[in-house]
């Protein structure tokens, strides 16, 4: 069915594709326009705008989005840069590059909740201080939470380094990276230095869009900015959220208002961005026409010090998760824990026992949410790369639209939704989430196969062709069969983004359909120490799970068929 | 699923019914019909692990007596519940709502009542309400002094108390001004949630309450039971002082404040500050059971008296499964629910029914229960302080989030 569907799409009617991804895109659309509705349909948007930048801090709340993004998404890049640039492929950095893959999987949220865990006043670190300067009582400095955003920042670096490692490496393999270090380095070069300048510029083309991605996500986060931002005032997502919640007059206005205004800073930090990167061109240009350095000597400093850094800082981001969960997990058993014990004094199970009670639920929404979700998304995003195939196309004119949910702030347009949903008299159940989900999970589903569909040697199939195969005997016993590998790791991943969703699964729930995700948040502010631990670590466990299978699957799939584990090309 | 001729049958009759009328027991007994096989949504602050366990036995319950499924959706705050009808119904949803079943109180409650939000009246015809001797304790009938017009039904009672770890200090501040004072002395030993987070908000309206009548002498409360007006900014004066007074001393120098009472709580335990309050008398006895609290925790009330009031639950005017939203809250309000959630330490709800509404079984454990560790006396409990109007909680957040919500600090 599919592939006689994609024929009638992509031979008949050209724009039937394009109708497909319009007709994706619209609740998108519209939900943004619905957004700032309240906003404009007030009797006068003047005054809604002038209440906007009378609300206290406003500035300072849009400020801090806007250095959050920019401060996220630049530290994240050199990391990973560095990293590249130091490890080059070697033991080392394979290895790193394994433990990075279960840590994206950690939500955004949990992540956060083990980072300030550690960093709190009277977190781990302060008490492991403790026990050395001999404290009784927590220091009173504010870390986590500072108006400053710092804290916020690692919260975001922490995730979306691992992230971005994750898209090098898949677009590495094209490079053909050896070669143009072997070529710098017989200029000259240093290897890190040989790397970042021949193999960076390639890379950094391929990993634009998700940079992007990163900017708009640390511009406009909610769970993350919940837990570790400042109070006074939050960031403008926190505040949208507020006012969008609140019941009282003219709140939702001001919620309207205010989601423009963050679409605006969504925006200026993309603009930014890429002026940044015609400056870091024309330096880039520069360093490169200076040629290799003279003195040996100096250069030789500059290698360690990138070695150094690039070594040591991914590593560092990934160990402050896995301590994070471990702290998570200390705290989901622990009994008495008093500051300045640095370990438990006694250990329960209670609240495993608790929340064990509270679980099928929230489980049964989530994986159905989930595995709905990405089923539908595996579908369309199967008929649009195998219309284009047969097309014989790859442009795809309107293809950008399936990426919008990344570049727009899901604060902005999901409050439309949720309005535009109520106006059909759509209620909210598991089937409105799950499309919801769609959304956010389709991105990523086509990102990850569009390359690895584009990549497979079109001989397979001809010589398929030859021996009398019919157009879709060779969509299912040649092509999906070949593409096994990829496909399994995109499913995997778009579950594990859709079990790490938030907002969208609450707001287009209403908070009738719990999940894990959900659960978690909402004890995030008034649920003891241990609770949160428990449902953090729960909230982790499935998409983690996700993640093992999709290493293992590979392995399991193609047991007796060892070549198919390795991905023919 | 009840058909829509029989369900406006049903309203008709109920509605019929003048305010304050004895029970209908034929009626009810239909209405118990009505509700069979329906499944109601209670949307209900979901940040107590011991209440959501308490709501999953009343679940139970309600499932094996009335055939009722009872799905407890835990909010985060009352608000977003408040703000999804209010949108649901603007949008024309007057049939299909997503709750059945609310949680409210004091300016929630004005603010749906006065949209006409609210179904009924229905509360006073509840069977169980007689247990509540209404007119003996008349704040059953009001919201923080908004008549509830038998649109709410009670279900649990609150007071603000204070409560300090014993281990380091020996004598707590017992009057707003005394706690300056302490502040003073004891730099970053305390705190308090960020308006118009509720528990912020009670502490703002008791530093408000006890501040004016210092100033302005008791018959300030008059004016406090009626809609805020010009006077504001002439009584609230003295709060604003206090508080710009109190903030360079507060953990974090006040330039972050805490969301919720847990994280109250996470603080005194782990000795970050040395004193804490909650809106529940016997948050000390069940925190101490959970773990959350030390036990050299004690409770006490401030010499002025504190805050208290009583919970409500009302149904949404779109709500669909109506009778059953009214079997759920009639059987929160049975001696053996009210007794259930009391007894238990980790919950230690406090009761609007009257003690000699439970059996002698029932008094013996709760008599039990009111010694357990960090229990605060029932003289003590005594002083209370009436809410004010909502309209004065409105106003207070407003002016808390304009003064210093900005950072400008």
């Amino acid at each position: 069915m599919i592939p006689r569907l994609a024929r009638a799409l992509s031979f008949r009617n050209l724009s039937l594709r394009d109708l497909l991804l319009l007709a994706l895109t619209a609740p998108l659309l519209a939900g943004s326009v619905l957004a700032f509705l309240p906003a404009l349909s007030a009797e006068s948007s003047r005054q809604v705008f002038s209440d906007l930048l009378d609300a206290p801090g406003i500035v300072s709340s849009a400020l801090l989005s806007l250095s959050a993004a920019l401060a996220t998404a630049a530290a994240s890049l050199s990391i990973v840069l560095l990293f590249l640039a130091a490890t080059q492929g070697n033991r080392v950095g394979r290895v790193v590059a394994k433990l990075t893959a279960p840590i994206l999987a950690v939500p955004h949220a949990a992540a956060a909740l083990g980072l300030a865990l550690l960093l709190a006043p009277s977190g781990f670190l302060s008490r492991g201080i403790a026990l050395i300067a001999g404290w009784d009582t927590p220091p009173d400095y504010l870390f986590v939470n500072h108006p400053n955003g710092a804290a916020l920042i690692l919260g975001l670096i922490v995730k979306e380094a691992p992230f971005l490692l994750l898209v090098c490496l898949a677009a590495l393999p094209n490079l053909d990276a050896p070669r143009r270090v072997a070529l710098a380095r017989s200029l000259g070069y240093a290897p890190a230095k040989a790397w970042l300048l021949t193999v960076t510029p390639a890379l950094y083309r391929q990993i634009r869009l998700p940079l992007f991605a990163v900017l708009v996500f640390a511009s406009s986060t909610v769970d993350v900015a919940l837990v570790l931002g400042p109070s006074l005032p939050p960031t403008l997502s926190v505040r949208i959220l507020d006012w969008f919640t609140a019941p009282t007059l003219g709140a939702r206005e001001l919620a309207a208002a205010a989601a423009m205004l963050q679409l605006a800073v969504s925006l200026i930090s993309l603009a930014i961005w890429i002026g940044v990167e015609t400056l870091a061109r024309t330096l880039y240009l520069y360093a490169i026409r200076r040629g290799a350095p003279q003195r040996i000597h100096h250069s030789h400093y500059t290698n360690l010090t990138l070695n150094g850094l690039g070594r040591m800082l991914l590593p560092t981001a990934l160990l402050v998760t896995g301590g994070g969960l471990l702290g998570l997990g200390v705290a989901s058993i622990a009994g008495d824990w008093r500051y300045p014990l640095v370990l438990p004094a006694d250990w329960t199970a209670g609240h495993w026992i608790a929340a064990q009670q509270n679980l099928f639920v929230p489980a049964r929404n989530a994986l159905t949410i989930a595995l709905g979700a990405v089923v539908a998304g595996m579908v369309i995003t199967l008929l649009l790369l195998e219309s284009q195939n047969r097309q014989k196309r790859h442009d795809g004119r309107l293809i950008w639209l399936l990426y919008l949910p990344l570049l727009i702030p899901q604060v902005v347009f999901l409050s439309g939704m949720v309005f535009m949903a109520e106006w059909l008299g759509l209620s909210p159940s598991v089937f409105l989430v799950a499309c919801g989900h769609l959304l956010f999970v389709l991105p990523y589903l086509y990102l990850t196969l569009s390359g690895a569909y584009a990549n497979l040697d079109p001989r397979w199939e001809a010589l398929a062709a030859t021996l009398g195969a019919s157009r879709s005997r060779r969509f299912w016993r040649v092509r999906l069969p070949l593409l096994s590998v990829p496909l399994i790791t995109a499913a995997m991943l778009g579950l594990v983004i859709s079990l790490s969703l938030y907002l969208p699964t609450q707001l287009l729930g209403a908070g009738r359909v719990p999940t894990l995700t959900t659960e978690a948040i909402a004890l995030v502010s008034a649920g003891s120490r241990g609770a949160v631990g428990t449902w953090a670590l729960l909230q982790t466990a499935l998409p983690t799970l996700c993640f093992m299978l999709a290493l293992l699957a590979p392995n399991l799939f193609w047991k007796r068929r060892k070549g198919m584990t390795r991905g023919i090309q | 699923m009840l058909s829509h001729t029989r369900f406006a049958v049903l309203l008709i009759g109920l509605c019929g019914l003048s305010s304050g009328a004895e029970p209908n027991a034929d009626e009810w007994t239909r209405l118990t019909q009505q509700a069979r096989g329906q499944t109601v949504y209670f949307q209900a602050w979901g940040g107590d692990v011991a209440l959501n366990a308490h709501l999953q036995w009343v679940a139970l319950q309600v499932k094996t007596r009335f055939a009722i499924d009872l799905n407890h959706i835990k909010l985060a705050d009352t608000s977003t519940a408040v703000s999804r009808l209010i949108a649901e119904v603007d949008a024309g949803n007057r049939e299909a709502g997503s709750a059945d079943l609310l949680w409210i109180n004091g300016e929630n409650f004005a603010l749906l009542k006065q949209r006409q939000l609210l179904f009924g009246p229905w509360a006073e015809q509840q069977p169980n309400f007689a247990l509540v001797e209404a007119d003996r304790f008349p704040e059953m009938r009001r919201d923080f002094g908004v008549p509830t017009n038998g649109l709410e039904s009670p279900w649990t009672r609150s007071q603000l108390i204070f409560y300090y770890d014993s281990e380091r200090i020996a004598s707590p501040p017992r009057s707003m001004p005394a706690l300056l004072n302490w502040a003073r002395e004891h730099p970053a030993e305390f705190t308090y949630p960020r308006p118009p987070a509720f528990l912020g908000t009670t502490f703002l309206k008791q530093a408000f309450i006890e501040l004016a009548i210092l100033e302005f002498g008791p018959e300030t409360l008059t004016a406090l039971a009626a809609p805020v007006d010009e006077q504001f900014a002439a009584l609230t004066e003295p709060l604003w002082a206090f508080l710009d007074a109190l903030h360079p001393h507060l953990l974090r120098g006040g330039r972050h404040f805490p969301q919720t009472g847990a994280q109250l709580n996470a603080a005194l335990y782990d000795r970050e500050t040395s004193l804490a309050f909650a809106f529940n008398p016997n948050e000390v006895v069940s925190a101490i059971a959970r773990g959350d609290l030390a036990p050299a925790t004690k409770s006490y009330v401030m010499t002025a008296g504190t805050l208290s009031n009583v919970s409500f639950v009302a149904i949404p005017v779109n709500a669909p499964n109506k009778a059953g939203a009214m079997i759920v809250a009639n059987y929160l309000l049975s001696p053996e629910a009210q007794f259930r959630a009391a007894v238990n330490p980790r919950l230690a709800s406090q009761p609007v029914l009257p003690f000699e509404r439970f059996d002698a079984e029932q008094r013996a454990a709760l008599d039990a229960a009111a010694r357990a560790p960090g229990s605060l006396p029932a003289a003590e409990l005594a002083r209370t302080l009436a809410e004010p109007h909502p309209s004065w909680t409105t106003a207070l957040e407003r002016e808390w989030v304009r003064r210093y919500s900005g950072g400008g600090r």
